[in-house]
């Protein structure tokens, strides 16, 4: 499945947040957005998965347009997001939540399956499974929110900000399973301020600054580039 | 003694109408966002379609509960699809909408039912169960209570058990996060209005044998659904079950021993109260962030 975004624009309220960028994303992927807060990391992520419309340009996926649909209809495509924030169902136990993130699939097999691999990569939330997601820890949240994502059976995964207010060694868990989960296929787009752990994973690189892409290379090269250590690697 | 157990029996029956009306706005309102004014007009238009079609036309008396509860629901889908939905993204619009709606229904009863006096429903269940010698429930009542407790029974396993009730609860919670689930938010607020309307229609039409019917009799309920609601804390349905109990125990005691008017008054302060000190509520969730 490729992804591609061509001539994005996106406003709120006539202030625009993204002023025309373009990528594309190949089967298999794992790209990383990185920038500045307000640059338009999460515009992006969010006009991909429908939350937002866009001003102009468009989005594709195989070549048909996505844009135009609704979030509920975009994750029927295979196109599974995690919000930043996290947005679990906080009020609902941890298996309602796994189940929730299912909700486009009837098929009871498919869904028991899918669970059964969530809590084989998440085994704390097998363990949590009937407790109230809200009582949880950051880390087991943020877990959760990737489960209820993967239970959709996403083949392109967006994530903004997984890593944000956790411990680093939750941090690394979480890296070290979205680098195995793109080995079996699944496309990432990576959202993160962290760009140092951002560009460890990712293959590819993009630097968002003010609604335009600055930069666009290999992530090892945007690694060593020097406006890109000063800027967001704190080097 | 007799009094204080007869009395109690009366406030737990009681409970059942306004859990039932309660219930339903809370989860109008959780879903939705919007607050419904026009909540008591539509169980007024419950009790009125038991009035005009069992009463005055001679329908069988359950055909007609099952009528007005569907024609209360349509009257719901109707207000969601063409006002609601609009003002999405405007609480306060959806408010105003629902505050016209209210006068409209109130207006059409008027046009169905004539002015004049309050209409009244004769009861199509008679006699009395007496319990110890003492204890004596109308069967009209004991009806009407095991209707309410059944329809919430069945309302809180649909929300707990099934998939639709867990997203229902899930929009209540976070519409954008739900919809990135693939939860369609419109189709559920659909199903919330629907639901909920229908449960305020039940509401009167089992309250139509056993209260004056009037085009202003929506006033009281809505009252007491939104001191329910504020007691129980606002968005938890548990909470306005609870509290649904515990006011109706409440206003049951203070008619019988004082009078009905006291009873509202201080329904009313017992609500201001909650919200200035404790305004979650009983069950309700302190609001972060």
């Amino acid at each position: 499945m490729k992804l591609s975004v061509s001539n994005l624009e996106v406003s709120y309220n006539k202030v625009s947040a993204l002023r025309g960028i373009s990528f594309e994303v190949d089967s298999g992927d794992f790209v990383t957005l990185i920038g500045s807060n307000g640059a338009g990391k999460s515009t992006t992520l969010r006009t991909i998965s429908g939350l937002v419309k866009p001003s102009g340009g468009e989005i594709t996926l195989d070549g048909a347009r996505i844009d135009n649909l609704d979030p509920d209809v975009i994750v029927q495509k295979r196109i599974g997001h995690v919000p930043e924030g996290r947005r679990i169902f906080k009020d609902l136990s941890v298996s309602e939540n796994l189940m929730l993130g299912a909700y486009i699939h009837r098929d009871r097999n498919t869904v028991e399956k899918t669970i059964k691999q969530v809590f084989e990569h998440f085994p704390r939330l097998h363990d949590r499974r009937n407790q109230q997601a809200g009582t949880m820890s950051g880390g087991e949240q943020q877990m959760l929110a990737i489960g209820r994502a993967l239970m959709s059976r996403p083949k392109i995964l967006l994530l903004d900000e997984p890593s944000l207010g956790l411990a680093p060694i939750i941090v690394k868990e979480i890296g070290e399973f979205l680098s195995e989960l793109n080995s079996q296929g699944v496309t990432v787009i990576l959202v993160e301020q962290n760009a140092d752990l951002a560009l460890q994973l990712a293959r590819f690189g993009y630097v968002l600054e003010t609604g335009l892409i600055a930069m666009a290379d290999r992530a090892a090269n945007l690694a060593d580039n020097e406006h890109v250590k000063k800027a967001y690697l704190g080097i | 003694m007799e009094l204080l157990v007869q009395t109690m029996v009366n406030g737990i029956i009681q409970s059942g109408f306004y859990a039932l009306a309660a219930v339903g706005l809370v989860l109008i309102f959780g879903v939705m966002k919007v607050v419904n004014f026009a909540h008591g007009e539509l169980t007024m238009v419950g009790a009125y379609s038991v009035w005009f079609l069992h009463a005055q036309n001679d329908m069988p008396f359950l055909l007609t509960v099952v009528t007005a509860v569907v024609l209360v629901a349509m009257i719901g889908l109707l207000m969601e699809r063409f006002l609601f939905r609009p003002m999405t993204d405007s609480p306060l619009g959806g408010l105003i909408c629902s505050i016209g709606v209210l006068f409209v229904l109130q207006v059409a009863a008027t046009l169905v039912g004539g002015e004049g006096p309050s209409k009244q429903v004769p009861p199509p269940y008679e006699g009395t169960l007496v319990l110890f010698d003492m204890l004596r429930i109308p069967y009209q009542r004991l009806f009407s209570f095991a209707v309410a407790a059944t329809t919430l029974g069945l309302l809180w396993y649909f929300l707990t058990r099934m998939r639709i009730g867990w997203a229902l609860r899930a929009v209540a919670q976070d519409r954008e996060a739900a919809s990135l689930q693939g939860i369609n938010s419109n189709r559920m607020s659909m199903i919330a209005m629907g639901v909920g309307a229908a449960m305020a229609g039940l509401a009167g039409a089992l309250m139509a044998p056993l209260t004056n019917i009037n085009p202003h009799m929506g006033h009281n309920v809505i009252i007491t659904a939104f001191i329910v609601t504020i007691v129980g804390g606002v968005g938890s349905l548990p909470g306005a079950v609870i509290a649904s109990v515990l006011y109706a125990l409440f206003h049951t005691f203070v008619t019988t021993y004082f009078s009905g008017t006291i009873a509202t008054i201080s329904g009313l302060v017992i609500m201001v109260l909650i919200l200035i000190v404790r305004p979650s509520g009983i069950l309700g969730k302190r609001v972060t962030e």
